[in-house]
């Protein structure tokens, strides 16, 4: 083996030296850091953090010692070197084996002392010196660490360490979503025949809009997971423009539309606003009229049509009827539509040729206005005008219906006021007149009050003729009789000129008279002919058996506004406790109250904003519950008895 | 206390007083069977008059269409609610006739839809007792009018009181004779108006 | 030879000298006397608080004087109460304190409700409030103030000026049945209808005819156990007659239209002995204002000496009642008051209920069984009476604090001393 090959084989060593040193020192320095962090939990726990950090510094801790020692033996990878360093342990040979070990410079042929000299070093054993000691150190350093581990046992402290390291080595979970109902906006568009504009409302939380518009509610984030109730009905949610779209139709009645992610959740309430049918109000005809004869020529009509949103068309309607006693014929004849082309006012004037009807005494024409709007969700709205009745009257019937001569009632009653009126200015003017003329004036007036008296009798004669050859006394001829009788002794007193003592009568006789007049309003037909029943004779007299059966017992009417009242009491005991669940239980009162007391509706929605906002809602939750309750009341009356009720 | 005195409805648009007798007759058959205190003689009373309220029972019939005045509408709006209660009666006897059809109308317009009485109603059984129902009529026995036999009265019912009967039976037909007629009848058929005064007066 | 400004200041420094002693005896005497009498400190209502726990901790005096100017609150009082018990008296005085009292009753009626009673000096301003603020207010009469609250939520306050008396309920109502006897007939319709609406429970007897009358219910025996109170429309209740008069010494309740007295077999319980002439109504729609103005009445006249007149119309006695043994009747002299529910205003049918179910109220027996009551003070003056004894007048000169004369007289003492021992050191004097 030539010197060259011998420190080659002196280098091979060497590096392996090396590398097992670094291993050495690197695996002590590592157990080294365990150690005294084992050292150190023994006497206070660590935190996470530190435990976290022992395994990833002690790694980097043997792997710097490692690198660092590989670094200072670097050197053994040049053969120079290496021969260099035999040559520090041999300083006799005087650089001979580093020039030996280059055969450019000193070939073996030509330098064979040189090539002796060098060949007379223990390379060998230098090897194993510097191998015993460099190992020796690491391999001694390894075993003390190793027993003091050994005694310290950091096995849990290492297997939390890599536990804490696993957990924040391992992929950690996406953060969960947001909620996406809190962005949130509505795009209303009423129903195509309004021709209203569509709008958009922030924030929504009621929609009021008219029944049968669309409403799309949207807002950030994928819509899976989103989802609406309104009552029973279920919707999902689609894409939208901001993210998740939730549409939905106005229904006819007040709602709450509950939308829905995952354990959030967010309520609207839907208002729907009625189209009202159209207003229609007939001018011309101004009145009902009777007419005593068959009326020639037009009649005017003329309606006023209005309507909240548009009118489409009307048409007067027609009903003629004609016959009479059981048989009547009544034909319906419809006026030709009128275009009113989507305005909000509007009028209808046409005319009636009587000619084209042909009235006859007996007919009745009645007449009114239809009008329609264009609501074609819920509609068409119909709006009817008041009806109008003509009359034809029956010659027959000597008392129209409606235009009756003044009544013999009346006209007593006509004549015995101003009787009276004479009476008393007779009493008042006593002392003015002359004895003679007084008397002569008292007489006269004893003489009208007897014409009076003769004129009820005849009434009275009426009155109780049945019309079969039978006489009842009725209540008016009773109050007749007590004022004939009255009338007797007045007009004694008139005719001894006593009319003092005549007055008195002769008010209570003009009362009388006044109280039948008010009854003979009942009576249309002319004159008073009741057909009356003997109660007396007829009483008690059927011969059928009865079996009256048990009344049932009414129920206690509910008063929803006290309903009202009961619900916002619980709300408001919650608002202190859940204020956010208390304003969604007002927002579900306050839709039962748009229909029941929509006055209510807006306090309770006030109330609503304020526990959203977290603010306080007493005050404004007492002044619902107050308006909603009855008031107290002041009683009067003895207090011992407690009062009555105004 | 006021007497029950049998009041019939005038309204603007039809033929109001085209039963004169009924109410005679009617109350021919109160005084007859009950001991209720009752007026000989009837009343003819304004639809759009307050003073209709003075008159809790009110009987509206007629052949001509039935167009009620805002005024008339209101009043019977709120007599019903209030307690009172109002027996219309068709005196064509025909659903396809005007009468029916107005007032059905104006009827619905102001209360919704009427509810059927059943034949077990207490109507029937209030004082006399008519298992089946409404008693027919002779109008309607001999084909009269629309030739159908109406076997329910229609209703308007107000807290599970009725309000409102509608009748297509035309008692008005067959209860328009004076009393004294009764004598030549085997049955009194005004007996059914006797549990309509009954039942106004006592629910 | 002293000069004489020598001698006068010598003359001042005597001066001074007894000047200090004095002030020492005064000090000792006023000591002794407070001994005696007692250290005396005092407060008005708004200082109250922090001087109880004074007098109760760090300086107890022997009396104190206390000025109320609105009743403290009854942990205050009860405190106060308590300081005679340690030995420090208390004088009080409440110049401006308003007697007040009230009382509350459950309403016998299903809609519940309750009748409340203020007591309070003739015109002074009473305030009736709850727990979610004023109820009303008005001006109380010489018989005090007495309201109904159909919705009363536990408590009620009457404010008098400063005072606020609460009262709670303490009981609620075991309502029995009504039993309505009269002729078929519209008042009778409509009375059964009003109540029944209104939540009672009716047994009726509505005649019709000797073939059958009209029932509702069975009517069972009339006591206590039964019936809250009969309803007697007309004459045919007569039938009843003693059944009724022995309801009514049990303790039940009778309501009788004037047309009922007539009989005999009620006449004797009836409030009047006498039926005056009816006074017709004349059709008009009775106002919402005055209701009952444009009803027919049958004037309840001949009353009884221990009758008592609940309302009049005019100069005719319209509401009278009276006690019968343990009940108690009410004559009613509207005959048609369902007029007023058919042709009234508006709040008509409302308005005619709560009427009809008030005169019932009035009358009516009940059992009772007691409720959780809230804390109340129903007569805070008496109450404050009844812990601290009379109000007495405060003097003035009670009212010095000791501590502030005792700086003074140490400060005037030190004055002096110092006075006098400058005046001699600087006259050479030792």
């Amino acid at each position: 083996m030539t010197i060259r090959e011998r420190v080659q084989r002196a280098q091979r060593r060497l590096v392996g030296t090396v590398v097992l040193a670094a291993l050495l020192w690197g695996a002590a320095l590592a157990m080294a850091i365990v150690s005294l962090a084992a050292a150190l939990n023994a006497l206070t726990p660590l935190n996470a953090a530190t435990r976290l950090a022992i395994i990833p510094l002690t790694a980097l801790a043997a792997t710097a010692a490692a690198a660092l020692i590989v670094w200072r033996g670097r050197a053994s990878r040049s053969l120079a070197r290496v021969a260099l360093w035999i040559e520090e342990r041999q300083p006799q040979l005087r650089y001979a084996l580093v020039t030996a070990i280059d055969d450019t410079i000193a070939p073996l042929d030509r330098n064979r002392a040189l090539h002796d000299a060098a060949e007379r070093v223990d390379i060998d054993g230098i090897m194993r010196h510097a191998w015993k000691r460099t190992l020796g150190r690491g391999a001694l350093a390894c075993v003390v660490l190793l027993a003091v581990l050994a005694v310290l046992r950091p096995t849990d402290l290492l297997r939390a360490a890599e536990q804490e390291l696993a957990l924040r080595a391992a992929p950690r979970p996406a953060a969960p979503m947001a909620n996406r109902l809190l962005s949130l906006s509505a795009r209303v568009v009423p129903p195509a025949y309004s021709r209203l504009p569509a709008r958009t409302i922030d924030q929504p939380g009621n929609i009021a809009a008219l029944i049968g518009s669309r409403a799309t509610l949207d807002g950030k984030g994928p819509p899976e997971g989103v989802g609406a109730t309104v009552g029973a009905q279920e919707l999902a949610a689609s894409t939208g423009e901001r993210g998740w779209a939730v549409a939905v139709t106005m229904p006819k009645d007040p709602s709450v539309l509950t939308l829905h992610d995952r354990a959030f959740k967010r309520l609207v309430s839907l208002e729907p606003v009625t189209d009202s049918s159209p207003d229609v109000r007939l001018r011309l005809p101004a009145h009902d009229t009777t007419y005593q004869t068959v009326p020639k020529g037009k009649l005017a009509i003329d309606a006023g049509l209005a309507d909240d949103i548009g009118l489409d068309y009307g048409y007067v309607e027609y009903m003629l009827s004609s016959g009479s006693e059981e048989s009547f014929d009544t034909k319906q004849i419809n006026g030709a539509r009128v275009q009113l082309g989507n305005a909000r006012t509007s009028s209808l004037r046409t005319t009636i040729d009587f000619d084209t009807l042909k009235l006859s005494p007996g007919s009745v024409l009645h007449i009114r206005v239809i009008a329609y709007d264009y609501n074609d969700v819920t509609g068409p709205g119909k709006g009817v005008s008041e009806t109008r009745t003509l009359k034809i009257a029956e010659p027959v019937d000597s008392t129209s219906i409606n235009a009756a001569p003044p009544l013999p009632i009346d006209s007593m009653w006509i004549s015995q006021r101003l009787l009276n009126m004479r009476t008393d200015t007779l009493i008042r003017t006593k002392r003015s007149l002359a004895h003679e003329e007084f008397v002569h004036r008292s007489s006269g007036y004893s003489n009208g009050q007897e014409d009076i008296r003769k004129r009820a009798l005849a009434v009275i004669a009426l009155l109780e003729d049945n019309g079969v050859g039978d006489s009842f006394e009725t209540e008016a001829s009773k109050m007749l009789r007590q004022a004939v009788d009255l009338m007797w002794t007045a007009r004694e007193d008139l005719g001894v000129a006593q009319p003092e003592q005549a007055m008195p009568l002769m008010k209570k006789i003009l009362k009388i008279l006044d109280d039948l007049r008010l009854a003979n309003r009942y009576y249309l037909r002319g004159v008073l002919k009741p057909v009356a029943v003997n109660i007396e004779r007829t009483r008690l007299t059927g011969k059928d058996s009865a079996n009256a059966g048990a009344r049932q017992p009414r129920t206690e009417l509910d008063d929803p506004h006290l309903q009202l009242a009961g619900r916002i009491d619980a709300a408001a005991a919650l608002a202190r406790s859940a204020p956010a669940a208390a304003a969604d239980s007002l927002v579900y009162i306050r839709v039962s109250a748009l229909s029941s007391a929509p006055a209510v509706a807006g306090a309770l929605q006030r109330a609503i904003d304020l526990l959203r906002r977290g603010a306080p809602a007493d005050s404004a939750l007492a002044s619902t519950r107050r308006a909603l309750e009855p008031p107290p009341r002041l009683l009067t009356g003895p207090a011992e008895w407690g009062g009555v009720v105004p | 206390m006021t007497q029950f005195v049998f009041a019939t409805a005038k309204y603007a648009s039809g033929d109001w007083e085209s039963a004169p007798s009924l109410p005679e007759a009617v109350i021919d058959a109160v005084v007859r069977y009950t001991t209720i205190d009752i007026a000989p003689t009837g009343v003819y009373v304004d639809l759009s008059s307050h003073e209709l309220f003075n008159f809790p029972f009110v009987w509206l019939t007629g052949h001509l269409p039935v167009r009620f005045t805002d005024d008339e509408r209101r009043n019977l709006k709120q007599y019903v609610e209030r307690g009172g209660l109002m027996m219309i009666d068709d005196h064509n006897h025909d659903i396809t006739g005007q009468f029916h059809k107005t007032a059905t109308e104006e009827i619905e317009r102001l209360f919704g839809k009427m509810t059927r009485l059943p034949k077990t109603h207490e109507l029937y059984s209030c004082f006399f007792v008519f298992d089946d129902g409404p008693p027919n009529t002779h109008h309607e026995l001999n084909g009269y009018g629309d030739d159908l036999l109406h076997k329910y009265l229609d209703a308007i019912l107000v807290n599970g009181r009725v309000g409102l009967i509608y009748s297509s039976k035309d008692y008005s037909s067959e209860w328009n004779f004076h009393a004294e007629t009764k004598k030549f009848m085997q049955q009194d058929p005004t007996k059914f108006g006797v549990n309509l005064i009954v039942y106004a007066l006592t629910r | 030879m002293h000069s004489l400004a020598e001698r006068a200041r010598a003359s001042a420094e005597w001066l001074l000298r007894i000047a200090v002693l004095a002030i020492l005896v005064w000090l000792l005497v006023w000591t002794i006397r407070a001994q005696r009498h007692g250290a005396v400190d005092d407060a008005v209502t708004a200082t109250l608080a922090p001087k109880l726990a004074r007098w109760s901790t760090v300086a107890s005096p022997a009396r104190v004087h206390v000025r109320i100017d609105h009743p403290p609150a009854g942990r205050e009082r009860d405190w106060l109460a308590a300081l005679p018990g340690a030995g420090t008296a208390v004088n009080w005085n409440g110049p401006s304190l308003v007697p007040t009292a009230i009382a509350v009753e459950p309403r016998i009626d299903p809609a519940r409700g309750a009748d409340v009673s203020v007591a309070a000096p003739d015109s002074a301003e009473v305030v009736l409030a709850d727990t979610l603020g004023v109820l009303d207010s008005t001006r109380a009469t010489r018989s005090g103030v007495r309201g109904y609250i159909p919705k009363f939520r536990g408590t009620v306050d009457a404010v008098v000026g400063p005072v606020a008396a609460r009262a709670s309920r303490r009981d609620s109502v075991e309502l029995r049945k009504l039993l309505v006897i009269g002729q078929a007939g519209w008042e009778a319709k409509f009375t059964v209808a009003a109540l029944e609406e209104r939540g009672w429970q009716v047994d009726a007897h509505l005649v019709v005819s000797p073939k059958g009358d009209v029932r509702q219910g069975k009517i069972a025996d009339i006591d206590t156990t039964h019936y809250s109170a009969v309803l007697a429309i007309d004459t045919t209740a007569a039938r009843y007659g003693d059944r009724i008069a022995a309801f009514v010494r049990q303790g039940g309740g009778l309501v009788m239209w004037s047309p009922a007295a007539r009989t005999r077999a009620l006449a004797s319980l009836a409030p009047g002995a006498g039926v005056g002439a009816a006074i017709t109504d004349e059709g008009d729609v009775p106002p919402d204002s005055a209701p009952r103005s444009a009803l027919e009445l049958v004037p309840v006249t001949s009353l009884s000496p221990d009758a008592v007149v609940l309302e009049r119309r005019g100069q005719d006695v319209s509401l009278a009642a009276r006690r019968i043994g343990r009940g108690r009747v009410l004559e009613t002299g509207y005959t048609d008051s369902w007029r007023w529910r058919m042709a009234g205003g508006p709040d008509a049918l409302a308005r005619h209920r709560e009427w009809m179910a008030s005169l019932v109220a009035l009358v009516a027996s009940s059992g009772h069984h007691a409720v959780p009551a809230a804390p109340s003070d129903v007569a805070p003056l008496v109450t404050l009476i009844d812990r601290l004894g009379s109000a007495t007048a405060i003097s003035e000169a009670a009212a010095l604090d000791p501590a502030v004369i005792a700086r003074w007289a140490f400060a005037i003492l030190c004055a002096a001393l110092l006075l006098e021992w400058a005046s001699r050191r600087l006259r050479g004097v030792k």
